[in-house]
């Protein structure tokens, strides 16, 4: 395996020797990339010699798909607006009829969105690879084709189940050449000198557009003989069937069988003897097959061909009538065409009726995720609580899953991958999941998206984890402030007590604070530690220290020490700050409160000297040491303390 | 309200990190053109875009390749515009006839960390200079005519030194780089900048003194400040986009608290801005993919509500006396109305000059609404 093959059967070889006809390792990634490299065992056994000296390099393997075109991806951002609207209105339920105008209507914003697509495909990007863009052009024609016909056959039907109609409109938009070409002759002085004046009028025929046949015909030098005022009459007079006509469908085949009736007549009369231009039409009309057939280059496919032989012999088909005359079409164009085509196959299952083939087919020829993916989910729509369509739910999860799986892959478009895996159960959810927690937080910016997209979701271990690496980030970079923001985010008892400890012993090594303004308005984000809760309360001292309530400040302090929430590293510290305290003229420390200091300079001397007698060489010796020297200064100073609290409490007393 | 409003939504093909109008020739002619910015693209790029006159959507003129996001663009003079790039470098581009634009110069990674370069996160300029922050916490002033930036100022993000005034036994006093982000800068007047960070503090700025802080701004709770605005006219007045989605209207005049805070979005505010021309309405933008049109006008005294068309050409005359203070606004009274339907991903950016404003979205579309009601 050393080449990589895409979507297509196209291959091509890595271009590095070292992997040449190796086995190498694949890890494949979350999404559409796969990391090839050599594989390490077999480089050591037998490419000692060979590859000493050699670079051994990774190669990330990306699949690259149209939908990646700028053009693309205009058509993926804007159809997730339209899904997420039709997931809305279907989850807020509603029978049957209700949901059918919006489906139609959803139906036709991907169809129009299509077309958009396909119109600016053409107009812009000229400096675009002709073929490339050709292609592009192929694949959106051929999607729009087929999603126009699974809206008629499926989701747009019509009462009574009566199709052809929709099916002739649908070949005229899909053909449009005849039409183009008709305007083009009557612009000309005299149409009927037209090159294919007649083939034109065939066309036109062959697609039910009569009016314009009869325009057509009306330009014709021999316009007002016989022949052609018959025929005339009889283009005039050809019913068409109107679902909400008024007439019921029995009314319509008797009305329709009338009208061949009299074509048939009037051919064996001999109307049309002395123009055989005419008596084609006319044969036309009457439904002769051969005649139809005959003419079945004019409609270019098997498919047209169906549609304008049952408009002249069953105009009331039905949606089962279609797999017979499809078969029957294709039969027919089978000696011209020699195979029938991936498109050909995708047509004749959607008018057999197999959904489950459409589907099949789309994703094996389209090569993109995005129009089976959307067409299912239409489909699953329409056939919403249907017994015989229950696979649709899974598939549509699957496919919407792999086609956001796609999406996130892609370095810009993950947010609307993860819009999609909304929509695809907890496959999807926990898929989501990953897929936010793993993007590369490149900046704050990012980073707040994906805590806001994970917020929405209530994905909090994901909030957590994307704020705890910011913290982390933070702190590596030594910015303590921005960690200690992140960290209360993420609600991370241990991170945010590391933090802490950083910043008082920063503080204990050179005596300021990393971003004083956060600490003193920390509220109750300081309950999440220990640590930050001393930390927050701390500051809380130095704040009243200041505003010189030294009163409260000394409480404060006295209870911070007997809470045994300091770390001991910062004992010295409380303990020399307690000191302008203790030598305030006023005593602000009671007596009670000034054991608990020498209770702790106690156990603080106690355990400096026998760090010292064990000779640790420790970081905080230094301080040990400083401390030391200032120990006497406060023995003293609680001495008098003591002295003049108890004078106080006394006093007071009595 | 919706009546004359129209919109329309133009997909182009990249995630629009920010748009900008182009400042107008004159007063009497509304300007037609505007810039915007890509970001989290393989290659992004800044594009000058054109809005016909009818409802058509915008035209792209010209786009030149942009090194990083563009995370803030500000035009300094008429024809300039300098561009903030996640890379920590600011550029500084030229339209030039014909509609091209040009790149004139660069100040290279004047935001880094210790070990890498920082995204710079805002632009401000008063016309002369410009004042760029990132994510360092670092405030640059630059001189569009110099080589060098004028001055840096550290710490902005409120991360600022603390020297232990208590503590005489153990005092150092050295500068460090705390390093809170700071998301957004804007002028207040010619030489004050108000910058608002991660954490939540204002900070005003003078650039002229040795000891720049004028003062501290705290927001509750360290709500992060993502965007700023000044009131056009009231320059004391300023309106603070959050972290939790809510506007917050300050009167520096009055430092201890803001004067009122209102929600609306459901989640963090991208962007925040006056209408230039009637102070009186303000527009946000928001992560949760809503628009909004804050209409405090009703709340005016009765001699500024009567109904006048709105013409760019002349003061407003709500500009003497602000609604924004008002006991009114004070208590939430003010109009909030959606501008566009919600969009599924954030809003990143907004603009507005005259009657109409465009937006633009991670939705790869830029937005255009016309006859935005101002009356």
């Amino acid at each position: 395996m050393d080449s990589v093959s895409r979507g297509t059967e196209e291959k091509w070889a890595l271009p590095d020797p070292v992997l040449l006809g190796r086995m190498h390792g694949v890890v494949s990634s979350l999404c559409n990339s796969l990391v090839v490299f050599p594989h390490r065992h077999r480089l050591h056994q037998e490419g000692s010699q060979l590859e000493r000296g050699r670079e051994v390099r990774l190669y990330q393997v990306e699949s690259f798909s149209w939908l990646w075109g700028r053009q693309a991806r205009k058509l993926i951002n804007e159809s997730v607006g339209t899904f997420l609207s039709l997931q809305k209105i279907m989850q807020e339920g509603g029978g049957a009829e209700e949901r059918k105008p919006t489906l139609v209507k959803k139906c036709r914003e991907y169809r129009s969105m299509i077309q958009a697509s396909m119109e600016e495909s053409i107009i812009f990007e000229p400096e675009e690879v002709e073929s490339d863009l050709h292609a592009y052009g192929q694949v959106l024609y051929k999607m729009e084709l087929i999603l126009s016909l699974l809206e008629i056959l499926f989701i747009d039907t019509k009462p009574g189940g009566l199709v052809l109609n929709q099916l002739v409109v649908w070949v005229r938009s899909h053909f449009p050449t005849n039409h183009e070409k008709k305007s083009e002759a009557l612009e000309s002085d005299h149409p009927h000198q037209h090159p294919s004046y007649w083939e034109i009028i065939y066309g036109l025929v062959l697609q039910g557009s009569l009016d314009d046949v009869r325009q057509m015909l009306s330009h014709h030098p021999r316009a007002d003989t016989d022949p052609f005022l018959s025929m005339d009459e009889l283009l005039r007079k050809m019913p068409f069937y109107q679902v909400y006509g008024g007439v019921s469908a029995a009314e319509f085949t008797v009305r329709w069988q009338h009208w061949q009736g009299e074509c048939e007549r009037r051919l064996e009369e001999g109307h049309f003897a002395t123009c055989p231009k005419l008596l084609t039409i006319c044969k036309i009309l009457c439904g002769d097959l051969d005649t139809i057939g005959s003419l079945w280059d004019l409609t270019d496919t098997w498919y047209h061909l169906m549609v304008s032989t049952l408009l002249y012999t069953n105009p009331t088909a039905k949606l089962f009538h279609l797999a017979g005359a499809a078969q029957d079409a294709i039969e027919h164009t089978r000696g011209n065409h020699s195979a029938i085509t991936p498109l050909d196959r995708i047509l004749l299952a959607a008018m057999e009726a197999d959904t489950h083939q459409v589907i099949k087919e789309c994703q094996q020829v389209l090569d993109n995720p995005w129009f089976t993916t959307h067409l299912t989910d239409l489909l699953y729509h329409t056939f919403y609580q249907q017994a015989e369509f229950k696979f649709l739910g899974d598939l549509r999860e699957t496919l919407i899953l792999e086609y956001s799986e796609v999406l996130s892959g892609h370095r810009s478009l993950w947010q609307v991958g993860v819009l999609y895996l909304d929509h695809c159960g907890t496959s999807g959810v926990a898929m989501a999941q990953v897929v936010l927690e793993r993007r590369p937080l490149t900046s704050d910016a990012v980073a707040h998206k994906v805590v806001q997209m994970a917020r929405d979701r209530k994905f909090d271990n994901v909030v957590m984890s994307v704020c705890r690496v910011m913290g982390r980030r933070a702190l590596d970079l030594d910015r303590l402030g921005s960690a200690i923001w992140w960290g209360v985010r993420s609600r991370d008892a241990a991170f945010t007590s590391h933090i802490a400890h950083k910043i008082l012993q920063r503080y204990v090594e050179d005596g300021k604070f990393e971003s004083s303004p956060l600490l003193d308005q920390l509220g109750p984000a300081m309950l999440l530690s220990d640590t930050l809760t001393f930390l927050g309360k701390y500051r809380e001292f130095h704040m009243l220290y200041q505003d010189g309530k030294y009163q409260e400040a000394a409480t404060l302090l006295v209870s911070l020490i007997s809470s045994k929430l300091a770390p001991e590293y910062f004992w010295p510290v409380l303990l020399l700050d307690a000191l302008p305290l203790l030598k305030c003229p006023k005593p602000v420390i009671t007596s009670e409160q000034t054991y608990e200091l020498m209770y702790l300079l106690n156990n603080l001397h106690t355990a400096t000297t026998t760090n010292k007698e064990k000779q640790n060489g420790t970081a905080t010796e230094a301080g040990q040491e400083a401390f030391l020297e200032k120990e006497r200064d406060i023995r003293l100073a609680l001495t008098n303390n003591l002295a003049k609290a108890i004078i106080k409490e006394g006093t007071v007393e009595s | 309200m919706t009546g004359g409003r129209v919109s329309s939504k133009k997909y182009v093909g990249s995630k629009v990190s920010i748009v900008r109008w182009r400042p107008a020739a004159s007063h009497y002619t509304p300007t037609d053109t505007f810039v915007s910015g890509t970001w989290d693209d393989g290659e992004n790029e800044v594009c000058v875009w054109r809005v016909p006159e009818c409802d058509d959507d915008p035209n792209l003129q010209h786009h030149l390749t942009h090194q990083g996001n563009v995370n803030d663009i500000q035009y300094v003079t008429r024809d300039t515009f300098a561009t903030a790039s996640s890379t920590g470098s600011v550029h500084l581009y030229q339209h030039n006839v014909g509609g091209h634009l040009e790149h004139k110069t660069s100040w290279k990674q004047i935001h880094s960390f210790r070990t890498s370069h920082a995204p710079c996160t805002g632009l401000t300029s008063n016309g002369d200079q410009i004042a760029s922050v990132g994510e360092d916490g670092k405030l640059v002033i630059i001189n569009p005519g110099q080589e060098r930036p004028v001055r840096t100022m550290e710490s902005v993000g409120g991360c600022s030194v603390y020297t232990g005034g208590v503590l005489s036994c153990i005092s150092c006093v050295t500068e460090s780089v705390g390093g809170c982000s700071v998301y957004t800068a804007v002028y207040v007047r010619a030489n004050e900048i108000l910058t608002g960070s991660l954490q939540g503090y204002l900070r005003l700025w003078d650039i002229r003194a040795p000891q720049p802080t004028k003062a501290t701004l705290h927001s509750l709770d360290q709500v992060g400040v993502y965007d700023l605005a000044v009131h056009p006219t009231q320059q004391h007045l300023v309106a603070a986009g959050g972290e939790d989605g809510a506007l917050a209207i300050w009167d520096l005049r009055n430092t201890t608290q803001p004067f009122t805070i209102i929600a609306a979005h459901n989640g963090p505010m991208s962007e925040v801005s006056f209408h230039p021309g009637a102070p009186d309405h303000l527009f946000t933008g928001g992560l949760d993919g809503q628009l909004l049109h804050w209409d405090a006008s009703a709340s005016a005294t009765p001699t500024h509500s009567h109904i006048t068309p709105y013409t760019p050409t002349r003061q407003h005359q709500g500009g003497s006396v602000t609604v924004w203070v008002s006991s009114a606004v004070c208590n939430g009274c003010v109009d909030t109305t959606s501008i566009i339907p919600p969009s599924p991903l954030p809003i990143n950016s907004l603009d507005i000059d005259g009657t109409t404003l465009i937006a633009a979205s991670d939705n790869e579309a830029i937005y255009t609404v016309r006859q935005v009601m101002l009356y």
